[in-house]
């Protein structure tokens, strides 16, 4: 008799939360209008613009998409 | 007849145990969880790809191993660079040589599943990051 037996995978499930301060969020602006106007670049520039008008808590603005 | 392979929730355990021991086996068992750009490498040997966003430390152990599962929380460390999330390391021995012993993709909720799910993948350089982990060794 003769068993094969491979060791599964792991899996993994996890959660990551990031925040930032507005003057981040300005320095990356100002890097930004310094690009190529690409698709991607101009994504950006409006999920942070609207980022920055949201109420801000203790200083650090969380970011959610 | 189809396989329906299983091994016992001990066998579960010492095997998840055994990952978890491999991960703290470096000085003062702290690890830690790099965030890169771009898709993972093809094997967690690969060298890594993309450019480095940020880099978290361990502060506390892994939890004790039950239903051959241990989680852990990891967020001491700051974003390093502007960039999308793309995927993720998680390093033994942080301290001296850093090993790369897992890896998996990055994302937001309108890219589930993922295996590291942030609030927000645009990462913005300064900023705080924390991660909480739960890794399973399944049936």
């Amino acid at each position: 008799m003769h068993i094969n037996f491979t060791l599964p995978q792991p899996e993994i499930k996890a959660e990551a939360s990031s925040s930032f301060t507005l003057q981040n969020i300005d320095d990356r602006l100002a890097k930004l209008a310094g690009m190529q106007p690409s698709d991607d670049v101009l994504r950006e520039i409006t999920y942070l613009t609207d980022l920055r008008a949201r109420e801000v808590n203790g200083g650090n603005v969380s970011g959610t998409v | 007849m189809a396989s329906d392979f299983k091994i016992s929730l001990a066998a579960r355990n010492a095997a998840m145990q055994g990952v978890v021991d491999l991960i703290e086996s470096g000085d003062g068992g702290a690890y830690s969880v790099n965030v890169r750009t771009g898709s993972p490498p093809t094997s967690v040997s690969d060298a890594r790809t993309g450019s480095s966003l940020a880099t978290i430390y361990s502060t506390s152990a892994f939890s004790s191993v039950s239903n051959g599962a241990a989680t852990a929380t990891i967020n001491d460390g700051i974003v390093e660079a502007d960039g999308i999330a793309g995927y993720f390391t998680l390093y033994g021995d942080a301290i001296n040589i850093p090993i790369a012993q897992m890896q998996g993709t990055c994302g937001d909720a309108g890219d589930a599943p993922v295996d590291l799910q942030f609030n927000n993948k645009n990462l913005v350089a300064g900023g705080s990051l924390t991660a909480s982990i739960t890794i399973t060794m399944p049936e």
